[in-house]
């Protein structure tokens, strides 16, 4: 198993090394000229603008500039400063990111905790009442768009319960309605998912064994079925997280958190070739990361993954070992 | 006649710190949106009684969620609300045009400016400035801070005037210019915050970014990037008499909360999260009933214009095809189709805010919509209605409201209007070729002059080989713009502006009025400039700051 988690994380460096070259070399075609976003505003003459040119290291080959950047990411953890402010792009990302993972990991229990249960309700009472209403209900959210939804939850909450703030990141409490702006839309997906996953294996022989052999209903679907639908689940799971941790744009906007979505998309806008690249990077590998815990996750939900890892382990070892 | 009301009200407000409301002052007065001038139909906050003490709080809803509070960085609209809270400059602009010839500049740091030639000031300053960390400010950090500034390249005016300085003393320094031009050391001087030396060089990023050792009347207790910053009084600011506008401590905390959503700001003020905020015009009206909120219009600093290609590869190189554009066009409705009538129309590419507008500008026609006109130009040009096609290069993250409303004026004058609204990054890259597009919208800032404004859009020296924005090679334009700039004489600036019109080379649309909206007891925002300052504002018994 470790030598599993060891091969995934050094397969990683080269899949960042390639984000990375990728997207300095694209921010190398973009149309507009880093020194005139530096100077951002009013007129310099081209002397001063080859002077400043100069100083960023601009007038030096591509692919020096090009290894030095990927050099100063992967060896140092540096991003570089921004074009537009010079600040720091680490710092930038460090200090935004534990907002994104605050509205990231709420939005993802508040979408299992909801639609976990309400999927394998709906698995084992296929067809009923409580199914049709409870897909209606998730398809009314899954229809809205989110910062509609965060409107209406904003004039509810906010304007007329006067209950929960507006805008804001101060406590714990101003995450409450993005939590739920940027999980509702998504519930209707994953309950779906678990539906059609439990109803796939609700139906197998061994849950009909199970049944026959007198367990509770309860522990025939949480002890027999559940488990065995759990791949798929954890797999939406993990790419819905992973996906939140490179921001919920729409969602920071409009409660004015500051996450990495916000930063990343006020870089695209004010043409921040440096910031955005790095803001890229960065997501890049958290996703990274928590496409790889996914993959060990399902080593602990299914013994026969589990297994084989094991067996590819023992494969390296030699006979006469 | 301008030069004159504005001297007045600058001497007013120094006088008795009044207009701003004053430190610890009893009354408090109105100043125009921009000090040098009052504008019809511009409310400027009301009169009211001030508190005796200063204000425990004000919460305040900015727009903008990427502003720096380091000693110099990038212009921004929050940047240009702190700046001079945090950091002192060695003197204060406090209005449009305010002149140091004309002892009309506010001395900050600077205690003393002397010109010794056309290009070269000695400069004296307090000998007890000290920053928040207690390090004491002499001359040699003076000019490191504007090596530091041009080196950076943040400030344009920085960069285009300022040469080089030397300390002279541990209290005085020379300060010499580039050029001579009107305007240049005004910008100098203003244009720089003053840190310390010792303090930049040995802190850290984070620190220069979130917790910097300030230099003006008050400090960074709590940044948060791109959410929120909290700034409060000194209690032992560095300089105690002769205080101008910007160094009042007329509140002991002020906070501001990021809100780039417009109508989150709204929903904000609603519910007392916040305690003043810059509200959407189509917002207005819900805060305009009853007494709870109170309103300060003031005109934005961005003002919108047209520009014409006039090189050959566009059909606008011929004059009454500019022309028929110009009176096919309605600058109000333009503005309307963002959404909003607040604005005041322009009657110049330039707006009515530098101290050398002619004010019988705006009593003059000015391309006023009239089809029939526009028709007759269409015919002059050789072109039947339908026959003309023409594009617009817009900015994909403005609002394209307006260009629509645009599009549907030009085609009922027979003018077929393509929009290309690219990104930042494609605008850039196609904005100076004369190939791609025959009209283009623009905004720009009148910071102190009308001749500046103009110089940045006409002047052959900005755009070498181009003639102007809209690619105008003209011998006598450039003439008749070194006229007006080097002897702003009625005279020159209205033979500038004659020809400009005569010619059609770009159309002046409009600027934007913004509305700011506070609550009840938050009386009078002192607008100074194009902007609120915020340390002087006046807030009376019954204000309550928001939680």
């Amino acid at each position: 198993m470790t030598r599993y988690i060891i091969k995934r994380l050094l397969i990683m460096i080269p899949l960042l090394i390639a984000v990375g070259v990728i997207m300095y070399t694209l921010m190398e075609f973009v149309p507009g000229d880093p020194v005139d976003i530096v100077f951002n505003t009013g007129f310099h003459t081209e002397e001063e603008k080859d002077l400043m040119r100069e100083a960023m290291g601009l007038n030096r080959p591509f692919v020096v500039r090009l290894g030095e950047y990927i050099g100063g990411v992967f060896l140092h953890f540096d991003f570089g400063t921004s074009l537009l402010d010079g600040t720091s792009i680490k710092t930038a990302l460090l200090n935004r990111f534990p907002n994104t993972l605050y509205i990231a990991i709420f939005s993802i229990l508040l979408t299992v905790v909801v639609g976990l249960p309400l999927g394998i309700y709906t698995a084992v009472h296929a067809n009923s009442l409580g199914d049709k209403v409870s897909l209606f209900v998730t398809l009314l959210f899954d229809c809205m768009p989110s910062f509609w939804t965060a409107l209406l939850l904003v004039l509810l909450f906010s304007v007329k319960l006067k209950w929960l703030p507006s805008s804001g990141n101060d406590s714990l409490k101003f995450f409450i309605l993005p939590t739920l702006a940027n999980s509702l839309g998504g519930l209707a997906g994953f309950t779906r998912q678990v539906r059609a996953s439990m109803l796939e294996v609700i139906r197998s022989d061994y849950v009909t064994t199970a049944r026959s052999k007198g367990l509770p209903e309860h522990d025939v679907v949480y002890g027999h079925a559940l488990p065995n639908a759990l791949i798929p689940i954890l797999t939406v799971v993990g790419m819905r997280f992973g996906s939140m941790l490179g921001g919920a744009t729409i969602v920071e906007v409009i409660f004015s958190i500051p996450g990495i979505g916000q930063y990343l998309v006020n870089a695209i806008n004010g043409l921040d070739y440096t910031a955005a690249t790095g803001s890229i990077i960065f997501i890049a590998f958290t996703f990274s990361v928590i496409m790889l815990l996914t993959d060990l996750l399902y080593a602990y939900a299914d013994p026969r993954i589990k297994a084989q890892y094991t067996a590819s382990s023992r494969k390296k070892v030699p006979a006469n070992g | 006649m301008k030069k004159a009301l504005a001297l007045l009200l600058a001497a007013a407000m120094s006088l008795s710190l009044a207009a701003c409301g004053g430190n610890g002052g009893t009354s408090a007065g109105n100043t125009g949106g921009d000090g040098s001038k009052s504008m019809p139909g511009l409310d400027t906050g009301s009169v009211a009684t001030a508190m005796d003490t200063a204000a425990e709080s004000v919460t305040v809803a900015v727009d903008d969620d990427s502003f720096t509070i380091g000693p110099w960085g990038s212009d921004s609209a929050v940047r240009d609300w702190t700046e001079t809270i945090l950091w002192t400059h060695l003197a204060y602009r406090p209005f449009i045009g305010a002149a140091f010839e004309a002892g009309e500049l506010e001395l900050v740091a600077a205690k003393s400016v002397n010109a010794v030639d056309s290009t070269t000031y000695e400069v004296e300053i307090y000998d007890n400035i000290v920053d928040s960390a207690g390090n004491a400010i002499k001359a040699s950090d003076v000019v490191f801070s504007y090596d530091k500034l041009a080196e950076l390249g943040y400030v344009t005016e920085i960069s285009t005037y300022y040469s080089s300085a030397e300390a002279t003393g541990d209290y005085t320094l020379t300060i010499n210019l580039k050029s001579d031009t009107e305007g240049a050391i005004e910008e100098v001087l203003c244009g720089c915050s003053i840190a310390s030396e010792s303090w930049y060089t040995s802190a850290s990023q984070d620190e220069i970014e979130k917790n910097p050792a300030t230099t003006g009347p008050y400090t960074v207790e709590n940044m948060e990037i791109g959410a929120s910053l909290t700034m409060a009084a000194k209690d032992n600011y560095w300089k105690t008499s002769d205080l101008t506008t910007v160094e009042l401590q007329n509140v002991k905390k002020i906070n501001l909360k990021c809100i780039t959503e417009a109508s989150m700001r709204s929903v904000a003020l609603e519910n007392g999260e916040v305690d003043m905020a810059e509200i959407a015009a189509s917002d207005v009206s819900r805060f305009e009933s009853g007494s709870d909120y109170n309103i300060t219009r003031y005109m934005n600093a961005m003002s919108q214009y047209l520009i014409y290609n006039t090189s050959e590869n566009s059909p606008m190189h011929d004059v009454n095809v500019r022309r028929a554009v110009s009176y096919a066009t309605d600058s109000l409705t333009v503005m309307m189709g963002g959404g909003s009538d607040a604005c005041v129309v322009s009657h110049d590419v330039a707006p009515n805010k530098g101290p050398d507008y002619v004010q019988d500008w705006d009593n003059q026609s000015y391309f006023e919509q009239d089809l029939d006109k526009a028709a007759e130009c269409l015919a002059a040009a050789g072109y039947k209605p339908g026959e003309l096609k023409l594009k617009i290069l817009t900015s994909a993250q403005a609002p394209q409201g307006p260009y629509v409303a645009l599009q549907a004026m030009l085609q009922e004058a027979g003018i077929e209007l393509e929009i290309m609204a690219l990104d930042r990054a494609a605008r850039m890259g196609v904005q100076n070729d004369p190939t791609v597009w025959d009209i283009a919208e623009y905004s720009d800032v009148v910071t102190d002059f009308t001749t500046h404004f103009w110089s940045n859009l006409f002047n052959e020296d900005n755009y070498p080989g181009q003639g102007t924005q809209g690619f105008t090679l003209d011998p006598e334009l450039q003439r008749l713009l070194k006229a007006a700039m080097s002897d702003r004489s009625e005279e020159n600036m209205n033979a500038f502006h004659n020809y400009v019109v005569e010619n059609c080379y770009m159309y002046g649309l409009y600027t934007e009025i913004r509305s700011i909206v506070t609550t009840k007891g938050l009386t009078n925002v002192c607008m100074q400039k194009e902007n609120p300052v915020l340390n002087a504002m006046t807030f009376t018994g019954d204000y309550v700051p928001a939680v």
